[in-house]
Formats: structure tokens, C-alpha cells, sequence
């Protein structure tokens, strides 16, 4: 979502020509994040001209302030959806960066990896918004993802797991 | 006003910027390099948004105010105090992952 998808393609913004094809997932009631990525791989194809990206939409698996007990339900729903497209990708890498999207798709993976399918690296990257607290798909994936970046320094501070690298989106 | 895609624009032609507390309102004004002041809801204190607004006060970014206390201080205000926001820098990003994945 809006936030979020600037943030990621910022991060994507200075990595080499080695990290393709990109699959970009994002969920089904997102209206701007299309174009927005669009535009930022048409940019990218003028430096480099085998540019592959490809898009995919997940059922959302969970509004704002969605109670706990349908949350669970519907990020159930995002899991069996995601399966079928984790398995098909086998991403070798995946980075994310907070939407309740990228839940359901990390946790695919990791049972793919726990099937001995494929092990994905899981880099985690929580939104500059997230000073002092962590969002709710942090707080899961500090636990679930092989890296786990911050950008303020109380959240290293209180996550000593998590990576600081100061600002960089 | 209400949907225009992107206030580019209408951002870089401004001399201030006063706004709600969104951190993506923040952080474009900023990034230009345009003196902000933050209008604060008071209905909606324990909103995780303020986290954001909140640290670039104390660093000196940017100036904050609640609906009440904005006449106030638009008069008072220096913006010279305000202290400048360095850009993010997303390549650290990419040499730390560089090294993750092995593509040194």
C-alpha cells in the first residue's frame, strides 16, 4: 500500500542489476501501487536493459483495526493464497517492509523452507514511521525473518536482534 | 485539492508547509528542504503516526502545534531554528545486502 510501496522501491532504488527477476506482490484492493511500481521499472529498463519484473496480487489479510479473530481468519485465507505463488516463484530473496501482505508470503516461505522445498532469505525492513514502536507485522516477523532492519535507534535499542543502518529510504 | 496525485509541485513552490501529522506529509516537505509546521489532533494522541512527527520535532525539524494554538504560533515562529533533514541514504541498504546474499 501508498506508503509502504514508495518506501520498498526506494530501498530497491541503489541494487544492482543482479537482484532479477524482481516479483513485486502487493494486495488486491491496492489501486496506486501498480503504476507506481510500473514507473519505477520503466526507469530502471533505461539503465539496464534485461530488466524482468513481474506483479502479483494476494487477497489483503488485514484492514486496519480488523478485530483479532477475523484477523486470523483472513490471514489464513492470504496463506493458502500465497502457497501456490511462493511455490511457483521460489524466491531466492525476499524483502519486505511491513504491509499485513507480506505476513501471509513470509510465512509461506518459511514452510517451504521447513519442507525443504526452497530457503528464501527474509530481510525485513521496518518503515521510517516506526520510531519508537514496532507495527504489527514487525513484531512478527522480528521473530520469523533471517534480518530485520530498523531505521531509528531506539528501535535498535529495544530489538537487539534488529539491524541499524540509520536512514535509508 | 482533494485528490491531486502528487503535491510535487505545488511543494516545491511553497515557502511553508503546514500539515497534518502523515508521516509521508512529513517526510516529502522535508526532503525539499520547505519549513514545516505539524498540526496536531489532539483526538487522536495514542495514534502510532505521532511517533514519527514527534522525533522530528526534537531534532529540530520541524515546529508543532495543535488547531488551538496555530494563530499563536504562526506569530511566534523562527523558522530559522529549524534544522535541516538529511536525505535517507538507500545505499547502505544495498551494501548490506550486497553482503547477505553474497554478491560482494
Amino acid at each position: 500500500t501508498g506508503g509502504h510501496t514508495t518506501e520498498i522501491l526506494r530501498l530497491l532504488s541503489c541494487l544492482s542489476e543482479s537482484y532479477s527477476p524482481r516479483h513485486y506482490i502487493f494486495a488486491d484492493s491496492d489501486k496506486m501501487s501498480e503504476a507506481k511500481i510500473r514507473s519505477f521499472e520503466q526507469k530502471r529498463a533505461e539503465t539496464f536493459s534485461n530488466s524482468q519484473f513481474t506483479l502479483d496480487r494476494i487477497p489483503r489479510s488485514r484492514e486496519v483495526r480488523q478485530s483479532w479473530t477475523s484477523s486470523v481468519i483472513t490471514t489464513l485465507y492470504s496463506i493458502l493464497y500465497s502457497l501456490p505463488l511462493t511455490y511457483r516463484l521460489k524466491p531466492d530473496l525476499i524483502l519486505c517492509n511491513g504491509p499485513g501482505t507480506c505476513v501471509p508470503v513470509c510465512i509461506s516461505a518459511l514452510l517451504l523452507g521447513l519442507l525443504g522445498i526452497k530457503r528464501a532469505i527474509i530481510v525485513y525492513v521496518e518503515s521510517i514511521c516506526r520510531v519508537e514502536t514496532l507495527s504489527l507485522s514487525g513484531k512478527i516477523l522480528y521473530y520469523f525473518s533471517d534480518y530485520f532492519i530498523v531505521q531509528w535507534p531506539d528501535l535498535k535499542e529495544k530489538y537487539p536482534k534488529s539491524v541499524y543502518l540509520g536512514r535509508i529510504v | 485539492f482533494r485528490f491531486k496525485d502528487s503535491l510535487a509541485e505545488d511543494l516545491q513552490a511553497a515557502d511553508l508547509v503546514i500539515s497534518h501529522a502523515g508521516a509521508g506529509s512529513c517526510l516529502e516537505t522535508l526532503e525539499k528542504g520547505k519549513p514545516l509546521i505539524v498540526v496536531i489532533n489532539e483526538k487522536l494522541m495514542n495514534n502510532h503516526q505521532l511517533e514519527l512527527a514527534k522525533r522530528l520535532h526534537r531534532g529540530g525539524h520541524l515546529l508543532y502545534c495543535s488547531c488551538s494554538t496555530l494563530v499563536e504560533t504562526l506569530q511566534s515562529m523562527d523558522l530559522s531554528t529549524l534544522k535541516p533533514f538529511p536525505p535517507g541514504q538507500p545505499e547502505k541498504f544495498a551494501l548490506f545486502l550486497d553482503k547477505v546474499v553474497g554478491f560482494q
